[in-house]
Order: C-alpha cells, then structure tokens, then sequence
C-alpha cells in the first residue's frame, strides 16, 4: 500500500508524463495518478473534483513551458481558486530549465513546496514522500 | 661782478629804477637807497621803500639770510644761482641773488647793491622734473659731432650703473654700452639714419650695465642740424627694464593661450544680455562656419545659423546661467546652408552684473560634432550588444530547456526500451524514442533559424512579389488545411512588392499560418484574412485569424519572448513568434498583435518596400 493515494501531473510532454507514471508506479509511489495536458485543464480539473467532493489529490507535479496556459498561469490562477483544504494540497514544480532566474521567480509563489529540475528520479520522488 | 664805487653823483637812478631785473642799494644798515621797479614786482611790494630796512619791507625773507647780507657787506661779494630758504609764511622759497658791495669815495664799503631774484616758481618745475626723471628713470645725452664730445646725465650713469662722473670717451664707446649683436646693430643703423636724413628714433633694446646686468632702455634720439650739416645728435635714455619684461612676459602668454586656442580650435566669445551684443574671435566664426563679412555683428551671424529648434532653449539656458544655475554648459545645433548640422558646445561664465538686468558672459565655444557622434555610434553599439545580449540568454534559455528535456527523455526512453520485455510496451516505448528524436531534430532546426535570423541582413534584401510568397505557404501546408476545413481571404494584388529575404518571408508566413491553424477554435473553422496597407517606405500586412486569441493581459509584451512561446507541441515549431520577429527586424520591419481571446488574433507587421 502506497503512502499517497491521488497525485496529479499537469505537462504537456507526453514522454515525461511516461517517464513519470512509470517511475511512480516502479517505486509504489501513489496508488492513483491523474495527467492534465495544460495549465487550463488542470484547473478546471481541480475545480471540477472540488466541486464534485471527489478526492483531491495530495501532490500536484507542474510543468512551466506549456501551451494554452503555462504553469506560472496555473499558478496565478490556482492562488484565486476556490478550492478548499489548499492546504493539504502540495505543489512540485518540475522544469527542464535550469535558469536561475526562473527558480528564483518560483521563490515568489508561496505555495510552491518544491523545485525540481527534469528529469524525474526515484531519489526525487523518496524526498517528496518525506516531505 | 667787481666791486663798485659809486658816488651820489654818478649814480644815475633813473637807471636803476627802470632796470629790468629786482635790483636795489642798500646802504650798511640795510636800509633801502633805491630800488628798480622789477623789485617791487618780483616781491609783491606795494609801499614806497626808500630808507626802509630790508627784513621790515622783504617780510617774506627768512632771518637766515641776513648772514649773507652781512657777509657781503665785509667786503666779499656772493652769488647763488638758487638756494631754498624756508619763508617766514613757512613755504618754500627759492632765492637767486648777486650781491656786490659799493664803496663810498673815502673807498668804504657804504652799502651793497642786490639783484634778488624769486625763482620759487621755475626751482620748484625743475625739482619737479628732476624727480620725474629719477623716477622715470629718464636720463638725458647728447654727442657734440663737431669734436665728438659726449655729455650724460647723471641718470645714464645709474642706468648703465657706471660711476657717476664716468662719460664715454669716443663716440665709438657710446655704442658699446648696447648688448652685442642685433641691440647694437639697430642703434648704429638708427643713429646713422639720423644723422643723414634727419629721422628721429624711438625704439627698445638691451644694453649691459658695467656690471654686466643686461638691461631693457628706451632710447630716444635725433639730430640737430645747422646749414645742412648735423652738429648734434640728442635724446633720452630710460630704464624700461621691469615694464619691458613684464611685457615680454605676457606677450609670450598672450602668444601661448593665442596658439593653444587656435591649435585646439575653440573660439572665445563674450555677450551681453541687455542688448544681446556678441563679439567673437575669428575662431568663433570658423566653428560656426559664417562669413563674418556677411553679417552685422556676431549676434546676427549667430542667430542666423542656429538650429531654430534650439534658438529659444539656449536663450533660456543662458538666462538661468546669468542666474547662477546650471553648470554653464549650453550645447546647440547649428544648421548649414546645405542642411547638415554640426553640434556645438559652450562653456558659459558669467562675470559680475555690470548694472540691474544687464550680465556679461564670456566663455569658449567647441564644435563637438565628432564627440556627439562617436557617443551616438557607441550608444548604437551598446544597444545591439544589448540585443545580442537578449538574443544570447534567449538562445541558452532554449538550449537549457528544450535541448535537456529532449535529451533527458531520449536517455529514460532508451533506458526503459532496454530493461522491458513486453513487446506491446517495446513498441510504444519505440514510438516515444522516434517522436522524441523528430522533436530534438526539429529544435535545433529552430535553433539555426534562430542564429541565423538574428545578423543584420538588410544589405541581403531583395523585391518579392508578395502574393505569389503567400500562395506557396498555403499551398505548401495543404493537408493542415483540408484537416481544419480552413479558408483564407488574401486581399493583396498580384504586383504588391516587399523588400525581404525569401527565406525569412516563408519562414514567417508559415509561422503566421500555422499557429493561427494550430490554435484555432475547435467549435468553427478557421477563417485566415491578410490585408496590405502600403505607405511611403513600407507595407503594413494585417493577418487575422478567428482562433482561440491570446490573452494579452497574461502574455502581453512576452508573446513575442522566448519564455511563453517555446513549448513543445507536436511539430516542435514553438519557437515561431520569436523568429518571426527576429527575422522581421532583421529585414527592418517589425510585428504587433492584438488578440481577443475567444475572437480571434491579428498580427500586424511592417516590411520595408524601399
């Protein structure tokens, strides 16, 4: 039995989200993983769970670079969302650039719990769960 | 004058009252026997004298010289060409007198007969004088060319710091107080010019004292001529030493600050607020390329050539200068007749306010055309590094994301393909590993179109017809159209030109193409509009699309930047508005949007035509 049951990937990269999945499920990550392919259907998935009292997933991992709307819109967004119990909900930025201003702008958001720079590892996703 | 015998008899007074010098008798008490009237005259004497006492009457004459009196009256007869008493009034005095004793006919002294003599007057003009020349320093000289005898003041000696009864001994050694070589030389070619045409000379040379100081003199002479022949030469000598080398001094300064404002071209002007009167050196008007023949006075010349956009502003700089304010550097255009303009730079000091609203200034004046420039070409320079700058971190932003997250997912990939053994998941994995191959393939195609795109290529553009361009793109992407059912509205004639490069003009119209088909509203087909507006130099083309829109509130200026525009979608082509307008400014054009989300989008982009 995993220690998260409901985590959500929200990238439009659709090897990643593979790569992930496969890595979740190798290392009994979480028993459920939902996959937003933008920053817009991952908050209106949200909204949609929150609304329909299903269960929220405990761990969002965000990607930043994606079309329609990125994650830093998510982000915006998500901070004036109604959703409740925000508090139990983590938020793992993942990103292939290793620009340092970007990881310093992430500083910025206050419910960002983590960065991670891709690609995923197991080692990751141990610390997370210890998070 | 011997001493005399008179007797009553012989003594013709008639004579010696009409005699034109003060002369008297005086008997041995002193008291007067005749006088001429010269006398009376001379010492201010009104009342009759005659068997008066001398001091009762001469009330002016100092006891003193009563000495003198008494001494010719012992026999000896005295003379003074001029000696100072003190009066009895208390002011000076200068007395001039022959004093001869006359003896009566028994042979005894009976009296004294004076010529007295008030030469207050001339004694004090010539004490004057003499201290006008001690402090002048004027001496004066004179060569007798009869027997070549030469006579000096005591003055030349002190100037030629010789003893004072030195005097040159030849004429020759008149000359040889001259410093050798051009100082002498002048003075025996100005001396000989002199003597045989009878030119005076005034002129400055160095002599060398006998105790070797050299020494600036003023030498002034002429000759003096009787029956055609030159008796004479005179003149004067002074000591200009301390005013000549002060003068030479500043002379030398004076040519100094002369050459180093005409070597390093700034002109001197002053001017003066209350009736704007303006006087330039000639520097001033060469930096201001007017011909001062042309004009009035400097004001007119200046006004004349002033940049007009800059005539008001730098009246009311130098006003607020006037006002102590500012730093005094007032910098102006100028505009040629032949419509280029230079930039000048002066450099403002106001001097004391002479009178109320009225200030005058001085200052230099620079043309800096060349500084300005240089600062202008270095700004350019600084702005494209700038812009390479951009271009570069652009460039390591894509190489750090897109390049990784390709790579990263190629090494996962491989290493998933090389640990499974379902064959249904091979296959997939196998996919994965193609389509992530075609996407890096396609990023660093974009990463070429992104280096190439961003040099200067406007010397490389050519006129193409813009039409036929467009036809090309949309026959090209033919299948993208049929599968969004899409239509397009080309309102551009056959002839319509644009100045490009044909590379650039495909690879932006696909661009426009693509995107607005990409991002197309699902619930209608996309309808794609180009329109051309053609000005002077340019061509505005408008391309519209009724896709999905951008939020430009969230995007706004960052639509064109590398950080919202360079995700991965499946044909990897994110980078495309980035390069659409690196490849338009490149050609001198640019690219706007407006968008409306939910409407649609409109790209406007300028390219040259000329």
């Amino acid at each position: 039995m995993a220690k998260i049951n409901s985590v959500c990937i929200i990238d439009d990269d659709s090897i990643f989200v593979y790569i992930a999945k496969r890595l979740m499920k190798e290392s009994n990550f979480c028993e459920k993983i939902l996959v937003f392919e933008n920053g817009k259907q991952g908050i209106e998935g949200l909204l949609e769970i929150d609304k329909n009292k299903k269960e929220m997933p405990s761990i969002i991992f965000l990607d930043l670079s994606m079309p329609i709307m990125s994650g830093w819109e998510f982000l915006d967004s998500y901070a004036n969302a109604q959703i409740s119990n925000k508090d139990d909900l983590k938020i793992i930025v993942m990103s292939s650039s290793i620009n340092p201003n970007e990881i310093e702008m992430i500083k910025a958001y206050p419910m960002v719990t983590d960065y991670i720079v891709k690609p995923i590892t197991p080692s990751d996703l141990d610390k997370i769960i210890c998070l | 004058m011997a001493t005399s015998t008179i007797t009553e008899n012989t003594l013709n007074q008639l004579l010696i009252k009409d005699a034109p010098i003060p002369i008297a008798t005086l008997d041995t008490e002193l008291k007067f026997l005749w006088y001429s009237q010269k006398w009376t005259s001379t010492h201010n004497l009104t009342c009759n004298l005659i068997g008066e006492n001398f001091f009762s009457v001469m009330n002016n004459i100092p006891k003193e010289f009563l000495s003198v009196l008494e001494n010719c009256l012992s026999g000896n007869p005295c003379n003074s060409e001029g000696k100072k008493y003190i009066a009895v009034n208390g002011d000076y005095i200068w007395l001039k007198w022959h004093i001869n004793p006359w003896k009566m006919a028994n042979g005894e002294i009976g009296g004294i007969i004076i010529v007295l003599d008030n030469v207050t007057r001339s004694k004090n003009k010539e004490e004057l004088l003499k201290e006008a020349q001690l402090f002048s320093k004027i001496g004066g000289w004179q060569v007798n060319l009869q027997d070549f005898k030469v006579s000096w003041t005591k003055m030349v000696n002190i100037i030629h710091e010789e003893p004072l009864d030195y005097v040159p001994k030849t004429y020759e050694e008149c000359f040889s107080h001259f410093k050798e070589g051009e100082h002498r030389d002048k003075i025996y070619e100005l001396s000989k010019i002199a003597i045989t045409q009878g030119i005076p000379w005034d002129t400055e040379v160095k002599m060398i004292t006998r105790k070797g100081n050299e020494v600036w003199i003023r030498t002034k002479g002429q000759a003096e001529f009787v029956n055609g022949k030159c008796i004479r030469i005179f003149g004067i000598c002074q000591d200009v030493n301390e005013r000549k080398i002060a003068e030479l001094k500043y002379s030398e300064q004076a040519k100094r600050a002369q050459k180093a404002t005409s070597a390093s071209n700034v002109g001197v002007w002053e001017f003066q607020t209350k009736d704007r009167h303006t006087i330039w050196d000639d520097m001033c008007f060469k930096i201001h390329q007017v011909d001062p023949k042309k004009y009035e006075n400097a004001y007119q010349a200046w006004a004349s050539i002033i940049h007009p956009d800059d005539f008001n502003r730098v009246i009311d700089e130098a006003f607020w200068v006037s006002k102590g304010e500012g730093s005094g550097v007032i910098e102006y255009r100028i505009l040629l007749p032949d419509k280029t303009v230079r930039h000048l730079k002066a450099v403002a000091t106001f001097v004391t306010e002479q009178e109320k609203y009225n200030n005058i200034a001085i200052g230099v004046i620079t043309d800096v055309t060349k500084e300005k420039e240089n600062d202008k070409r270095l700004r350019e320079y600084s702005e494209i590094t700038s812009d390479q700058n951009d271009s570069l971190r652009n460039f390591a932003h894509m190489v750090s994301h897109d390049l990784r997250s390709h790579a990263t997912n190629l090494s996962m990939v491989t290493g998933f393909l090389l640990d499974e053994r379902d064959e249904n998941e091979k296959f997939k994995l196998m996919n994965m590993l193609k389509e992530a191959t075609e996407s890096l393939n396609s990023t660093v195609h974009n990463l070429n179109e992104v280096v190439q795109s961003s040099s200067n290529v406007s010397e490389q553009l050519i006129p193409i017809p813009l039409k036929p361009a467009i036809d090309t793109v949309i026959n090209n992407i033919g299948v993208l159209f049929k599968e969004k059912n899409a239509k397009t509205i080309i309102n551009v004639a056959p002839t319509v030109e644009v100045l490009a490069i044909p590379a650039y003009l495909d690879s932006i119209l696909l661009n426009l193409f693509t995107n607005s088909l990409r991002y197309s509203e699902t619930n209608r087909p996309p309808i794609l509009k180009i329109d051309v507006v053609i000005n002077k130099k340019h061509l505005e083309l408008t391309f519209t699309d009724n896709g999905k829109g951008i939020d430009l509130n969230k995007f706004g200026g960052k639509i064109f930047g590398m950080h919202k525009t360079f995700h991965r979608n499946k044909d990897a082509r994110g980078v495309g508005l980035y390069i659409t307008k690196n490849q338009l400014e490149a050609m001198g054009g640019n690219i706007s949007v407006e968008s409306q989300v939910g409407v649609g989008t409109t790209f406007k982009l300028i390219f040259k035509t000329q």
